[in-house]
């Protein structure tokens, strides 16, 4: 993991003292409402139906066992005893008084963590995929590059107020875990013709009210150009995106309207003079090798490819061989494992964990994974790097602690933001549909059954929920007071990333999970065979015998 | 209304804003609008005079580009202090045109940018808000001083640690 | 669930307390309670935008953040929202929140 040297750690310091000072003129009335709301949500705080809400930022989704345990301290002090975790790999908290943030602050910077940036129109928090450094198909692990991202970007004296958010993913394997094509920048990691790493580029991704699938702006940028070029589209959008409004103000809508050559020409025009003039916009390699040391692999034993412990657990215990069967992944080290621990506990809030549970996960990470948890979009945590030989000890205490539902990618693994228990902007409740679909579903063999499935669920149009790459998406609209929703069929955020089409009209609350059921029904009955996932049937099939079996009267 | 220039509070200032349009006094230090700037463009570069042309968010650097060295002051605005085009046209005039003369920040300038539009090339800042005018008075106004980038400041930041080159501070 | 029987139109104002965030009402005393049930009422268009700017005039203050007009309707002596949104303001979120025992009562 990064650590903090001497001048990290200023930053943060003097970063808290800052924001320290800009709450107490709040307080004492010197700074308006209107002038102090950029300024809190550059710091993550906002302000919802109940209280503020704090985002505190997890950076590309790596902790460790001590900053676990310090986000279930503060849950625990300042809040109600639980964190959400959500799909930009941060971790909200729902309660908080606008006077304890300071301390907060003091508190995460005691373990190098802060807030920065996880809101206003800046750049955001930087997310990477959560098996970074684990996962058997990587080329390189992504943290380094996010690691330096997240550096450049803290507090840029530039781009500190952009015409809107904006959102950079970077995955290291080519099957994309981190859904960098509905990121403002996407940066896939490759290797050149030498085995020289660098980067694709995608630009203009997003969802929300116009949602865009971005486009490839370079197929291999060398990884010292990184900086220069992020600068480059950077400036290009400060400049030419569109501040007259709101909700065409991403950089999606500048790609869209300025059309994609001539905004790569202006780009790499504006990148040809940024290198000219500022050489410390080039990555050295040995502030790459610096930095990726940190991000070494842990000390890893060399073990056997098959594991006594492991298969023996998988013969005797069928609940063991389901978790395994879904919560594990292949590791890039021979005898160990990733696991996820799935947050989407039958009938509970998605993405929800207590303090207690908190600090359980860091002593079996402590214990068992190198010290090191992972936040996934998925709204999961991930355990990077566990012995197959500890994996049914790691599942026991997983099951202990309520923490072993095995339906990782299943269609009870559902994503859904916070919605109208807690949000501001939202038009309908997101948390109560998740809880009734996966009740519906809650039967395990149902669930293999129908096997990998996204279901995603966004309270409005902003698409917290991400709910345009759900396979099956459901979005929260309200009608004449009423809560009704949309479902959209045929998204994935992944490598092969598509938009969700909008099948038809909403469904009420009550209607909701029986629809979503008829289409999970449909698909079942015409699937050639178990091996067809979803997303492959719905794109062989098209949304007509979805939308038939939706809408029956309409199609009679 | 009060300039922040090089550390200090002026309660006076030299210069005199020509309305859009206005007739152009013929003495003493003038900013003038971009548009007016570029229709009267010869009168007013053979003026004696010294002249400052203000350049809106939304108005491009191209018209002035060529006459930076015979401009001693630029301004640029901020509508609305959310609104960030100014920061990288500062750079831009600074950085990349090598603009040597005063480069003024107008508009709506509060404490909580100050640090970051000095970094972007300003020097000088028209304040109209008071806290803001008080907390510049009072040295208050410091924001972060460790950076992850360099910025138009170029040799006036400290670089702490020659390994990780970007690094600066103010 | 969502619908509530009312008459004329009853409004209270509301806004989120600027120290802690919580949802507050203005009282007829002019300070500003987390019991919507204490909110000074206004039935009529005028009498709703004098409350309303009574309540900007706090804001300014620091008191409170973003004021704002809601409808209500009186239940025996208690006073309801109408709108979804503000009753889940009122009454907190409609799921089972999972934190710790101790931290969910003392946070309440
Ligand atoms: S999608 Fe809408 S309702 Fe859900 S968290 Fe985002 S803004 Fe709130």
């Amino acid at each position: 993991m990064y650590r903090y040297d001497e001048f990290d750690r200023r930053f943060v310091e003097e970063r808290v003292a800052e924001f320290s000072d800009q709450v107490a003129r709040r307080l004492s009335g010197e700074l308006s409402e209107d002038q102090f709301k950029p300024l809190r949500l550059m710091n993550g705080v906002y302000l919802q139906l109940h209280a503020y809400m704090l985002r505190i930022a997890i950076p590309y989704g790596t902790l460790s066992s001590r900053q676990l345990r310090k986000l279930a301290f503060i849950a625990r002090t300042y809040d109600r005893g639980y964190g959400h975790f959500t799909t930009r790999q941060n971790m909200q908290l729902n309660w908080i008084a606008l006077k304890d943030v300071p301390e907060i602050l003091g508190h995460l910077a005691d373990v190098e963590m802060h807030c920065l940036q996880t809101s206003g129109n800046c750049i955001r928090n930087v997310t990477a995929d959560q098996f970074s450094g684990a996962a058997a198909d990587e080329i390189a692990d992504p943290r380094p590059y996010a690691e330096i991202l997240r550096q450049w970007s803290s507090i840029h004296p530039e781009f500190t107020y952009l015409p809107r958010k904006f959102k950079l993913a970077v995955t290291g394997a080519p099957n994309d875990r981190a859904a960098i094509q509905v990121h403002d920048i996407g940066l896939e990691l490759r290797r050149g013709e030498a085995g020289e790493i660098g980067f694709a580029v995608y630009v203009g991704g997003g969802q929300g009210r116009t949602p865009m699938v971005a486009r490839k702006v370079r197929d291999f940028l060398p990884e010292a150009e990184l900086l220069a070029y992020c600068t480059a589209i950077l400036r290009v959008y400060n400049l030419y995106g569109r501040r007259d409004n709101k909700f065409k103000a991403r950089i999606k809508i500048l790609v869209h309207e300025t059309g994609i050559e001539e905004l790569k020409r202006d780009i790499e025009a504006e990148y040809e003079a940024l290198r000219a003039e500022n050489e410390t916009l080039s990555v050295p390699a040995e502030e790459i090798a610096r930095i990726s040391a940190y991000f070494a692999p842990p000390a890893f034993e060399s073990l056997p490819e098959r594991s006594a412990a492991f298969e023996t657990a998988l013969l005797r215990d069928p609940d063991f061989a389901r978790f395994v069967e879904r919560n594990l992944v292949r590791h890039k080290q021979q005898g160990y494992a990733a696991l996820t621990i799935s947050l989407k506990p039958i009938g509970l809030p998605p993405g929800d964990a207590s303090s207690s549970q908190m600090e359980a996960i860091a002593d079996i990470a402590e214990r068992w994974s190198f010290d090191e948890i992972r936040v996934s979009h998925e709204q999961n945590l991930v355990l990077p790097h566990v012995r197959l030989d500890d994996v049914p000890l790691v599942f026991a205490e997983l099951q202990r602690n309520g923490l072993a539902e095995s339906n990782a990618g299943l269609v009870t693994d559902i994503i859904a933001c916070p919605g109208l228990d807690y949000c501001s902007l939202a038009n309908a409740r997101s948390i109560p549909i998740a809880q009734r679909i996966s009740e519906r579903f809650a039967d395990p063999a149902r669930q293999r059954e129908i096997g990998d499935l996204k279901l995603k669920i966004s309270g409005c149009i902003n698409a917290c929920g991400h709910h345009h790459v759900g396979h099956i998406g459901i979005l929260g609209v309200e009608r004449k007071g009423e809560e009704f929703y949309q479902i959209t069929l045929g998204g994935t955020g992944d490598e092969t990333c598509s938009i969700g089409e909008i099948v038809g009209k909403g469904f009420s609350s009550a209607e909701i999970v029986d629809a979503v059921e008829t289409v999970i029904d449909t698909y079942l009955a015409l699937r050639t065979g178990p091996d067809e996932t979803f997303l492959q049937a719905f794109r062989r099939l098209g949304e007509a015998p979805f939308v038939e079996a939706l809408y029956p009267a309409k199609a009679a | 209304m009060a300039i922040f220039r090089n550390g200090t509070v002026l309660d006076h200032d030299s210069w005199t804003v020509v309305a859009a349009g206005a007739p152009v006094p013929a003495e003493g230090d003038i900013i003038i609008a971009l548009a007016d700037f570029i229709a009267q463009r010869d009168a007013l570069l053979g003026r004696v005079g010294p002249v400052g042309v203000a350049v809106e968010a939304g108005e491009e650097l191209d018209d002035i580009v060529g006459d930076l060295p015979r401009l001693v002051l630029v301004a640029l605005r901020f509508p609305k202090y959310t609104d960030g085009r100014s920061y990288s046209k500062a750079r831009l005039l600074r950085e990349r045109h090598r603009y040597g003369g005063e480069l003024r920040a107008v508009g709506d300038v509060l404490h909580d940018q100050i640090p970051l539009m000095l970094r972007c090339g300003f020097d000088s800042l028209e304040v109209t808000h008071e806290p803001t005018l008080r907390a510049l008075r009072e040295g208050r106004v410091r924001g972060v001083t460790v950076h992850y980038q360099t910025s138009a400041r170029e040799g006036r930041e400290a670089a702490p640690n020659p390994a990780r080159r970007w690094l600066r501070a103010s | 669930m969502m619908k509530k029987p009312r008459s004329a139109t009853t409004l209270a104002v509301t806004g989120n307390d600027t120290r802690n965030g919580r949802a507050v009402f203005r009282t007829p005393t002019g300070a500003w309670s987390q019991d919507v049930s204490e909110a000074e009422v206004a039935e009529s268009k005028e009498a709703g935008e004098n409350l309303l700017a009574r309540a900007e005039a706090d804001a300014r203050q620091t008191i409170v953040v973003d004021p704002y007009l809601i409808e209500v309707a009186a239940e025996g002596d208690r006073l309801v929202p109408t709108r979804l949104r503000e009753l889940i303001r009122v009454s907190g979120p409609t799921i089972v929140e999972i934190g710790d025992a101790a931290a969910l009562s003392r946070a309440a």
